[in-house]
């Protein structure tokens, strides 16, 4: 049952959750070169959300649906499907396109970054909001598989 | 790039993944509309979110202002985004112990 879509979905949205993070701290106090590097950094954080949204959607589609799913809501912890899972794969839904706002923004306002603290600010806030939400999406993918291993153990 | 229309086109964007998500839960007929679209309701939302938010852009490009207040965007961009998400996390508790 365990597939190693999991841990590329997985491990495609702490990439994007780490970059955002990295963009947050690079903007506490921005330099050319800090903005620069956090221009990069966004980018990869948006391919690594886009690509981690396209590998979790095969599996979610492909296996957990027909898999994981009805054992889940068959064991003792159903609400990891339920409310986790539903909210999760919606919510996740949201990440790809602030990643790109944030990504924009960086983009297009590199050198007033700088001297410009209601940018920076923006930037900051949004990168924050990016990371909470990912880092709360892997939380959410701990309870899954929690729901889906003591599913497993009551079947054993 | 506009951050303006972007922003427009963000924050709408989760809107519809927050009305389609609720939607989809209490009306049947649009859940296997979705489902019909692509063969999966999920996939659905996906793929009509990211075309509705290159299309709301395009649209926004060109009417929006060029003058652009970035924290006033990237605070409404929030404010929907936070909202949006705990709807759809309470709405999966109500649903749950309903």
């Amino acid at each position: 049952m365990a597939s190693y879509l999991i841990g590329l979905h997985a491990g495609l949205g702490e990439l994007g959750a780490i970059a955002f993070l990295w963009v947050l701290i690079e903007m506490m106090s921005p330099t050319p070169e800090r903005v620069k590097r956090a221009k990069i950094v966004a980018l990869i954080g948006v391919i690594a959300l886009f690509l981690s949204w396209f590998v979790g959607g095969y599996y979610y589609v492909n296996t957990y649906g027909n898999e994981v799913k009805p054992i889940i809501k068959g064991g003792p912890q159903p609400w990891s499907h339920l409310i986790f899972t539903e909210t999760k794969e919606h919510v996740f839904l949201f990440l790809p396109f602030l990643g790109i706002l944030n990504y924009a923004i960086i983009r297009k306002y590199e050198k007033e970054l700088v001297k410009n603290k209601n940018i920076s600010s923006s930037v900051r806030m949004i990168s924050l909001l990016i990371t909470i939400l990912a880092f709360g999406m892997a939380l959410m993918g701990y309870l899954i598989s929690s729901g889906a291993r003591s599913a497993l153990e009551v079947l054993a | 790039m506009n951050i303006k229309a972007l922003g427009i086109s963000t924050k709408l964007t989760i809107l519809l993944i927050t009305i389609m998500t609720i939607l989809g839960e209490l009306n049947s007929k649009f859940k296997d509309f979705l489902t019909g679209l692509t063969g999966h309701h999920w996939t659905a939302k996906g793929l009509i979110s990211l075309i509705f938010f290159i299309l709301i852009y395009l649209l926004f490009n060109k009417a929006s202002s060029k003058k652009e207040d970035i924290k006033k965007v990237i605070t409404v961009v929030m404010w929907y985004s936070i909202v949006s998400a705990l709807i759809i996390f309470l709405f999966y508790i109500y649903e749950f112990f309903a």
